[in-house]
């Protein structure tokens, strides 16, 4: 029992460190963390478009695109429902130059008035 | 950034340390579930800023206060409910060793956190949700019926996002910036650890047969032995301590370093799986295995109180916990006022718990993407998928109940003589858990091939957990029984060595004569080594 016990803590302790394991969470993590700039990418890149507390929509191409703009500015900006009026729209779409990110660049469409 | 994690675990320690000292006993397991209460306080303080008003700070201090408040006033009005001096033995070379050995193992477990990697969750979900409650009422009672916020979850539980937006807020970081996702990654590490030093601290004091008797006796005693020290095993003769508790911090520390692997990167990377599943673990071990001491049901309640605020599987599993160990505890101490005592705990307990999904369904937030709208599949499809994902992930829970099955033939008398608690209980916790995330995904709506292939490996972490501490669990009673000098009488006619007093001491029946031979004193007969 006590060896069956210290067999079966070792083993899972040995195999969860072991280095297939390991290499499989290396390249999940370097996956993440590619995902990750990119976020930060266009969090700061929308930092200089919107303030805070600026009420605003957003906007993109595609539901993956919507999820990363809403990951990046989730936090700290005014995200408010399509139904109600705002000033501003935060939109992603494909483009390359200064300030992309990953092949993607950020604007804002101003209507004026509510 | 290591001064601002280092800041908010100061932070979070100093708003839990009382009520954990208080309820936990001064012992080296209050250093473990100090920040975790601090993050519980934190989590309390999220869940008032929504239903009243202020922000997370502001709460966080508040209440920090009351609970330093009311544990001193306490201290001051019933002296004998002081903590000190503390247990004999608790802070003995012996188990300090084992400690070390068992920190030494999740810090080298939480090595993922010397780089940035916030994982998708995290930033989506569990970080995230700190910036709400760090902005105030106003801005948190928004974002609960906002649609647009539905990517974010509003209605799941604010624990992980609380003690981030502590650190943001301590720190004076802009919410949502790099850094501050990079300091919520890294506090939710730092709890993740404490709660594995919590769950290996645990194992350190199954070997333990004095626990029992004096846990009965009530008092000092009953706090004294409950610590587990190394004075608190005068049964077994001095060689044979120093065996039981290496070993025991062998296993221990063994059982660290698989729940931690069995976590993966899910341990460093800021997801909500691994700080329940281990809170909830060590909350298993304290308040069902071992001795029920009011020390030992003290840190059972911190891990409940963890575990039930940081993910809703973690509350329905919390909330299993609190009926058992309300249950046991009704069983075992036999006055009917304890029973109600037991009723009315357990009821408390589970309001608790239950105050954040009350609040959420009150204040009409968004409900869960996973299992709202049209399902995907049929009932019948979507069961055959989650039967099949999930039975991939659990080739440990056969092997465990093998152990558990020859254990309860074989040492059954073993872990009554040293006052462990029967584990049918940790695989009806075990059971409850995989059917609420089994009707999770059955009775959900996303797609659900789509929802197993994210999900599955880490929704069976507790399952796989609760499997491990079972072994461990048993190895340390079948260790205990091949010890010479250590505790005998599995075996029919087995006598007690002559001269071996720890043996017969061991077959005193628990919470019978013991007292009266000790004169109802503190182990008058078997004083502290």
């Amino acid at each position: 029992m006590v060896v069956s016990g210290l067999v079966v803590l070792g083993t899972v302790a040995l195999h969860a460190n072991s280095a297939p394991t390991l290499a499989t969470q290396a390249l999940a993590r370097t996956a993440d963390q590619a995902n990750e700039r990119f976020f930060d990418c266009l969090s700061d890149q929308a930092r200089r478009l919107v303030s805070p507390s600026e009420p605003i929509h957003i906007r993109a191409d595609g539901l993956e695109q919507i999820v990363y703009l809403e990951g990046s500015v989730g936090a700290w900006a005014s995200l408010i429902p399509g139904a109600e009026p705002a000033r501003a729209t935060l939109v992603m779409a494909a483009g390359g130059g200064p300030g992309s990110c990953s092949g993607y660049v950020l604007s804002v469409e101003r209507t004026g008035r509510l | 950034m290591t001064a601002n994690v280092v800041r908010t675990v100061v932070v979070l320690s100093l708003a839990g340390v009382l009520p954990s000292v208080a309820i936990a006993g001064v012992r080296p397991v209050t250093l473990a579930v100090a920040p975790l209460s601090g993050a519980a306080i934190a989590a309390l303080a999220a869940t008032c800023c929504l239903a009243t008003a202020g922000d997370l700070w502001t709460w966080f201090l508040a209440l920090g206060a009351l609970g330093a408040v009311a544990v001193i006033a306490w201290w001051a009005l019933s002296p004998g409910s002081r903590p000190w001096p503390g247990a004999p033995g608790a802070w003995s070379w012996p188990q300090v060793g084992g400690m070390a050995l068992i920190a030494a193992a999740v810090v080298w477990s939480l090595r993922g956190l010397s780089g940035p990697d916030v994982g998708f969750d995290a930033r989506m979900l569990w970080v995230l949700r700190g910036a709400w409650f760090v902005h105030g009422h106003d801005a948190a009672r928004a974002v609960m019926s906002n649609p647009t916020y539905k990517f974010a979850e509003p209605s799941f539980p604010p624990l992980l996002g609380a003690a981030s937006g502590v650190g943001w807020v301590v720190n004076g970081m802009a919410a949502g910036s790099a850094a501050s996702y990079r300091l919520g990654q890294i506090v939710i590490g730092v709890l993740n650890g404490c709660a594995l030093v919590a769950l290996g601290a645990a194992i350190l004091q199954v070997p333990n047969p004095v626990t029992y008797r004096a846990g009965r006796s009530g008092g000092a005693a009953s706090r004294g032995a409950a610590s587990g020290g190394a004075g608190s095993l005068p049964a077994i003769r001095g060689g044979s301590r120093r065996i039981v508790h290496m070993s025991a911090a062998v296993v221990a520390a063994l059982l660290c370093l698989a729940a931690a692997g069995s976590a993966g990167r899910y341990l460093t990377n800021g997801f909500a799986d691994a700080p329940w599943v281990f809170a909830a673990a060590f909350a298993v071990v304290f308040g069902l295995f071992l001795p029920v001491t009011p020390p030992n049901l003290g840190v059972a309640a911190i891990g409940v109180a963890v575990a039930g605020q940081i993910k809703l599987e973690g509350t329905a599993t919390a909330g299993a916990i609190v009926v058992l160990v309300a249950l046991r505890y009704a069983m075992e101490v036999p006055p009917r006022r304890r029973r109600r005592v037991a009723a009315v705990a357990g009821c408390a307990g589970l309001v608790l718990l239950a105050a954040w999904p009350i609040l959420t369904t009150v204040l009409h937030a968004l409900p869960d993407a996973d299992t709202s709208g049209p399902r995907s599949g049929t009932i019948d499809q979507r069961l055959h998928a989650t039967v099949h994902a999930l039975a991939g992930y659990l080739h440990l829970v056969p092997v465990a109940a093998a152990m558990a099955i020859v254990g309860a033939l074989v040492l059954r008398v073993s872990r009554r003589q040293l006052g462990l608690g029967g584990d049918l209980t940790l695989w009806l916790v075990m059971a409850c858990n995989l059917m609420v995330v089994g009707g999770t995904y059955v009775f959900g709506t996303t797609l659900i091939r789509l929802w197993l292939g994210v999900s599955a490996d880490r929704v069976v972490l507790f399952a796989v957990v609760m499997a491990l501490v079972d072994v461990a669990v048993w190895s340390m009673v079948a260790m205990n029984l091949l010890l010479p000098g250590a505790l005998h009488g599995d075996r029919a006619g087995e006598r007690p060595a002559a001269g071996d007093p720890g043996a017969s001491a061991a077959r005193l029946p628990a919470g019978g004569p013991a007292p009266a031979l000790d004169g109802g004193g503190p182990c008058v007969l078997h004083p502290p080594l």
